[in-house]
């Protein structure tokens, strides 16, 4: 079944590289996004895949057929790789009716016009688009747009679906609704889906896995919590999450076995490593990431800071806290309003605190910690 | 010893003739500047001759006969100044559309009056212009054809050249004139020397006949004689056309390397010919300068540029024709004359006969 | 009281003054001279009378009317020419469309070579007189025919038949290649533009490259093409210089040779009529371009980022293809001039031997036995005039047409969907489709007498000046609306509360903020005043000759070396003006063109 394959996939455009030495492979049914920030080569890698546009080099297969290769002189046309593709701006045909954008895949594939009926309106019901059908692109709107764009992508019932930032076009709550139909139609289509977006909250509740791009590479290819809780590197750390992961510059102060020391400028911890800490140097920079969820508010603990802000949102709370000159972003579940400047104590007690190497920014440990009351003055 | 005196002669008659007065001169010198609009090119060397003479500076512009008509009755009826003087033919449009409404008048010189003919005084002529029958004398090395009806025969079909007889209104006169009663009746006579037989008419008379003829063989138009005698007279492309044009373009025969000869026996007419006039401009801002060019045109030295070479006369008898060129006397035996009052009568009808067939 | 505040206050916006001036002066330029016009052509005019026996100037009369339209002889004065045109037109409009068309869009949407020298070379053609080709191909084919042949005939020794030569077949085919890049300049906006999803979004379901093109280009782009259609045909109705130059050989008539010949011959009347019916069509055209552009508007779609196009690769075929299209294009621009540098040293056309070349048309004294006494072109006092009242003419049409375009692009997208706003849009756009020579005369009929305080302009070179201005200014207010439009208000409304003066905040902040949009708008008025022929050719005088008319006289005449000595400095003049605006400015040319 569709699994694709990507074998060092290269694209430059002149000096510029857009992605560099791709390598992934896509299973079946999965639900895929490439997510990163613009410019980080993600749509240039599903346009590459879906042959809309060739790479400099590398090699592509899609259900065991290698579709393109630099080396053997192979590009099948996008037509011939059996693939669907959903486009950012939906480029629906402005002279033809909704029912002509639909049935216009299947009139290429010679079907009858009695199956072409058919499964126009089978689509348009499942969208629920179906009183539109006489209407022109112009006279809808975005969000009808989207559902007319599904449709004809999914039309002729494509193995693989790409998605090009679908959903940047419309607005919040719409954009919301769209994902839980996009989740649904993953499902009761039974394919492939690749989906490209910027939006961090988009790939994390939609995909089965993630693929984050920075600058033409892959920097970490996982399931979506896999990324959250384990980012490989500060990059896949900050790019993750929001509010984003706090980040605190610290010294490795001690590192003996059983007591591991790191020193900011404020606060003094210690550290403990859920696994081997062979990778932790004495002396060494490092920086220390704390999830906002992952510090807990409470009255008792004698580790004391301030509310600097306090930003409520009904469902949750996103406190900001100082202790001296270092500020750290909370998360609380529940409307509590804390009153701006009172006094509070923080407790940190989970086992995910994330300690990045500050030169590599790789992720070298991960474990629980311990705040040390100053001791030295 | 005869040649010499001839050119001893030509040189020193005009010196006599010519005694512009000294207060029509240093009018003249006063204005410093004289613009003329002329149907003549040549007007140009005359001009930088006449400056060198006089020190006055002259702006000669050249224009097609229509364009002339043209630009000075609309300057006429908006009393906008921008000639001095001119010099124009199509004598039909001269006298009804310049003469008649008063914006240009005749300026005799006071020496001239006795030299001149009395009927080429008013209006003034300045020359006369020759339009022959001309053939490749390469091709050919004699004529081939004598009478104008041979050229509505097969033979000739697509091989007369004419210029366009809309673009240049003498050649719309000489059309007009080839249906005057005299003309049509010695074309009458010609078709029956050449066909041997009475003509049949289709049209009011013989001229229109042979108008007719023409048009339907396949007449080539030009936009201009010199454009014309350009493609005639090249050498070594075995052309074997007929055109009626400027007599006067043979003079290109030398320097352009072509081959050009006049067909003089053609029946019944060889050609046609006619005046241009000297006229001064109602509101011309530099009248004196005018008359002073007006004069110097009429003497020898000033109608150079023409008798310098064959095919243009002066309205002065004195000035002998370009040695080895046919006197005007000749010429007017053979050739056709336009007559203005049957032409303001008559070219319009012509005209539209024309426009009818032609296109 | 009420009505004298309104005024006060409607007076006190520059944009309402502007737009109140420009209306009642446009009006009297525009407007009015339509009425002159249709007087006229109830006149009898001086050269008349030999043909109105019994008339008199001025008198009223229908009998224009009568023979133009059920005349004896109307159907070779009026109806024969009035089809010949519109074939022309219809010919030239295919020809157009269907090259610039396939230019367009095998730069915007291959991957041919030397994109960048095609587009420059494309645009040539129509920068440079129409009639340049026009010449270039009398050069090259003309015949035994009209007597000496052309390089074609001289190099192969093969005669060219009449319709190769002359007539409808190189009419079109000349006017078709001027306009081409007109069309690739429209279609080609269209297309770059046009989101390029909207045909991989075909390519992914399968669509073939023909389906494509067929079903999802062409539909999009047709209000374009048909659009350009419209512009095309109302520019090639008016040609007259090509059919005057290609067509007399063969007594090929269209509407505008006989406007220049009963205009210029003895039935002004005919002329003026004649003028009248062009003018109809030309409204005409107008209509029926502001309904298709309306429609246009409605195919806007929801856009977003449009991603970078993938072309389509041509494979085998291109570097043939590019070498192809190259030399094509090389010989439509380059060679061409090479002639008119080539045929201005030759005595007799057609003739290659070395004694018949000669620098006497450049370097002469003129002598009578060679041409007529006409001095060589560099020491040829009338040439330099020439070329001084050309360069001077449009110098002052393209400043006076550059501002006022300016005025109505500001007053026009400042007051944007008032009925006084649209009314200017459509006053100032209306000049680009009245037929050149129709337009010249109007303004001779309008001019040539006293009108109210303004003195007869006939023979001055103000009227020049007044006509270059008002016909080219649809191409200047068409840069001005886009400069202004394309800038939004924000801008100026930052300075305004600053309390910037208005003329300040033109000339310190909207004209060097969109200086290129602008400066276009400045540079075709120019380029297209340098080059024009028939728009000035029945209102120049012997003082106010320009060089276009001095070439087409020397045409005429046949003095051919002069003629393409002219061409030369034309295309000359033209082409690096707008190479040194173009790097110095990044204005362009193909900025402005198009409605």
């Amino acid at each position: 079944m569709p699994e694709i394959i990507i074998k060092g996939a290269t694209k430059r455009f002149g000096s510029f590289m857009a992605v560099e030495t791709l390598d992934i492979t896509i299973e079946d049914k999965g639900f895929i996004t490439l997510l990163g920030p613009s410019g980080c080569g993600k749509t240039t890698t599903l346009r590459m895949i879906s042959g809309l546009e060739s790479p400099t080099e590398g090699e592509i297969y899609i259900d065991d057929t290698l579709v393109f290769s630099s080396e053997k002189g192979i590009d099948l046309p996008p037509a011939k790789r059996d693939v669907g593709f959903l486009f950012q701006n939906y480029a629906l045909w402005p002279h033809m009716t909704v029912n002509q954008n639909i049935a216009f895949g299947l009139e290429n594939l010679k079907w009858s016009n009695a199956d072409i009926n058919h499964r126009v309106h089978e689509l348009t019901e499942l969208l629920k688009i179906d009183e539109f059908l006489g209407r022109y692109p112009a006279e809808l709107s975005g969000g009808q747009q989207q559902r007319v764009a599904i449709a004809r992508t999914l039309a002729p019932r494509p193995k693989v679906l790409f998605m090009d930032e679908p959903l940047s076009n419309l607005d919040a709550k719409l954009r919301i609704e769209m994902r839980t139909e996009l989740k649904r139609l993953h499902l009761e289509t039974n394919s492939t889906f690749v989906y490209v977006t910027h939006d961090q909250l988009e790939a994390m509740t939609l995909s089965s896995r993630i693929c984050l791009m920075e600058e033409g590479k892959v920097q970490q290819y996982a399931a979506p919590l896999e990324i959250y809780n384990n980012p490989i590197n500060l990059f896949c750390a900050e790019f993750v999450g929001n509010p984003t992961m706090n980040l605190i510059d610290v010294k490795c102060h001690q590192n003996d076995p059983g007591d591991i020391q790191l020193v900011s400028k404020d606060l003094h911890f210690k550290f403990k490593p859920n696994a081997g800490m062979s990778r932790l140097k004495k002396g060494a920079d490092l920086l220390l990431g704390l999830r906002p969820e992952h510090i807990s508010l409470t009255d008792n603990s004698p580790v004391k800071c301030k509310v600097y802000s306090t930003l409520p949102s009904g469902m949750e709370t996103t406190v900001i806290l100082k202790i001296e000159n270092t500020l750290l972003t909370a998360v609380v579940f529940g409307g509590t309003d804390f009153p701006v400047d009172s006094g509070i104590g923080l407790e940190l007690n989970h086992d995910n605190y994330t300690l990045f190497d500050k030169s590599s920014q790789e992720n070298i440990a991960t474990g629980s910690l311990d705040v040390l009351l100053r001791t030295a003055g | 010893m005869k040649r010499s005196a001839l050119i001893l002669f030509i040189l020193f008659v005009p010196s006599l003739v010519l005694a512009a007065s000294s207060d029509l001169i240093n009018a003249a010198k006063k204005e410093g500047n004289v613009v003329v609009y002329s149907i003549t090119s040549r007007i140009a060397n005359a001009a930088k001759s006449f400056e060198a003479k006089y020190g006055i500076t002259v702006s000669a512009h050249n224009l097609k006969d229509f364009e002339l008509i043209e630009k000075v009755t609309s300057e006429g009826a908006n009393k906008v100044y921008g000639a001095d003087f001119i010099i124009a033919q199509d004598s039909g449009r001269v006298f009804g559309e310049i003469i008649k409404p008063g914006y240009a008048y005749s300026y005799v010189p006071p020496d001239m009056k006795n030299i001149i003919p009395k009927m080429y005084q008013d209006p003034l002529y300045f020359s006369f212009i020759t339009k022959a029958f001309i053939y490749n004398s390469e091709t050919y090395t004699y004529p081939t054809i004598t009478n104008v009806w041979e050229l509505t025969e097969k033979k000739w079909e697509k091989k007369f050249w004419f210029k366009d007889p809309l673009k240049e209104g003498v050649n719309a006169n000489f059309l007009t004139m080839v249906t005057s009663p005299e003309v049509s009746k010695q074309l009458e006579a010609a078709y029956e020397r050449h066909f041997g037989k009475k003509i049949t008419l289709t049209t009011p008379n013989a001229g229109y006949e042979w108008i007719k003829g023409i048009i339907n063989n396949q007449l080539v138009m030009f936009t201009s004689d010199t454009k014309m005698a350009n493609s005639l007279g090249v050498k070594g492309q075995n052309i074997d056309a007929v055109a009626l044009g400027t007599y006067s373009k043979l003079r290109y025969r030398e320097k352009k390397n072509l081959a050009l000869m006049p067909i003089m026996g053609m029946e019944p007419f060889a050609g046609f010919f006619y005046p241009s006039f000297l006229l001064i401009r109602d509101n011309a801002k530099n009248p004196n300068a005018a008359k002073l060019f007006i004069e110097y045109l009429l003497t020898e030295e000033g109608f150079e540029p023409w008798s310098g070479s064959l095919g243009t006369y002066s309205s002065n008898p004195n000035i002998k024709p370009y040695p080895g060129d046919n006197t005007l006397d000749v010429w007017s035996r053979i050739l056709v004359l336009e007559s203005p009052e049957f032409i303001y009568q008559n070219r319009t009808d012509v005209e539209e006969f024309w426009n009818s067939m032609i296109y | 009281m009420l009505i004298a505040h309104r005024t006060k206050s409607f007076l006190r916006k520059p944009e309402n003054v502007i737009l109140l001036c420009l209306l009642i002066i446009l009006t009297y330029l525009i407007l009015l001279p339509l009425f002159s016009i249709v007087g006229d052509t109830f006149k009898v005019h001086s050269s008349e009378l030999m043909r109105i026996k019994g008339a008199e100037t001025g008198d009223f009369t229908s009998y224009h009317w009568k023979s133009i339209f059920i005349g004896k002889y109307s159907k070779n004065i009026f109806y024969k020419p009035l089809v010949n045109t519109v074939l022309v037109a219809l010919a030239t409009c295919f020809i157009a469309i269907f090259l610039g068309g396939v230019f367009a869009w095998l730069v915007t949407r291959t991957d041919i070579q030397f994109k960048k020298t095609i587009s420059s070379l494309l645009i040539l053609p129509y920068i440079m007189p129409s009639w340049t080709l026009a010449m270039a191909w009398l050069n090259f084919f003309k015949n035994k025919h009209v007597g000496a042949p052309g390089l074609f005939t001289a190099f192969t020794g093969i005669q060219t038949p009449d319709w190769f030569a002359y007539g409808f077949f190189p009419i079109t085919i000349v006017l078709g290649l001027h306009y081409a890049p007109f069309a690739f300049i429209l279609i080609g906006g269209i297309l770059r533009n046009m989101d390029a999803n909207l045909e991989e979004a075909a390519q992914i379901l399968k669509a073939g490259r023909w389906r494509i093109i067929r079903k999802i280009t062409i539909p999009i782009v047709l209000p374009a093409m048909l659009s350009t259609f419209l512009l095309v045909f109302s520019s090639a109705m008016s040609a007259f210089a090509v059919p005057a130059f290609l067509g007399s050989p063969v007594r090929f008539q269209v509407l505008t040779t006989q406007l220049f010949r009963t205009l210029n011959g003895m039935s002004p009347g005919y002329g003026f009529l004649i003028a009248l019916v062009m003018i109809v069509i030309g409204a005409l055209i107008l209509t029926g371009n502001q309904m298709l552009v309306g429609k246009r508007k409605s195919f806007a779609t929801v856009t977003g980022k449009s991603s970078n196009i993938s072309l389509v690769n041509l494979k085998k075929a291109r570097i043939p293809l590019s070498i192809i299209l190259l030399v094509l294009l090389l010989l439509i621009t380059i060679v061409p001039l090479i002639t008119f540098a080539v045929q201005s040293f030759m005595v007799s056309s057609g003739n290659l031997a070395a004694e018949n070349f000669t620098a006497l048309f450049w370097v002469g004294e003129g002598r009578p036995d060679v041409l007529s006494g006409e001095p060589g072109i560099l020491r040829n006092k009338y040439i330099y005039i020439g070329l001084w009242n050309s360069i001077r003419l449009s110098i002052l049409v393209s400043l006076l047409a550059g501002t006022v375009g300016l005025l109505v692009g500001y007053a026009v997208v400042k007051r944007r969907g008032t009925l006084a706003a649209n009314t200017l849009d459509r006053l100032s756009f209306f000049p680009y489709l009245l037929p050149s020579m129709a337009f010249g005369a109007i303004y001779l009929s309008m001019f040539a007498v006293r009108r109210g305080f303004i003195p007869s302009l006939y023979g001055t070179f103000a009227i020049l000046v007044l006509i270059g201005t008002v016909k080219y200014l649809p191409f200047a207010s068409r840069a001005g609306i886009n400069a202004i439009f394309q800038l939004g208000r924000e801008i100026e409304e930052a300075a305004m509360i600053f309390g910037v003066s208005w003329w300040k905040r033109m000339v310190k902040i909207i004209v060097p903020i969109q200086k290129a949009s602008v400066l276009s708008g400045f540079l075709l008025p120019f380029i297209s005043s340098m080059r024009e022929l028939s728009l000035y050719i029945l209102l120049v005088t012997p003082s106010t000759k320009i060089l276009t008319t001095m070439l087409f006289q020397y045409n005429e005449k046949g003095w051919d070396q002069y003629a393409n000595a002219i061409i030369l400095f034309i295309v000359i003049v033209v082409i690096s003006l707008n190479l040194i605006v173009n790097k110095v400015t990044g204005a362009s040319i193909d900025k402005g063109i198009g409605g």
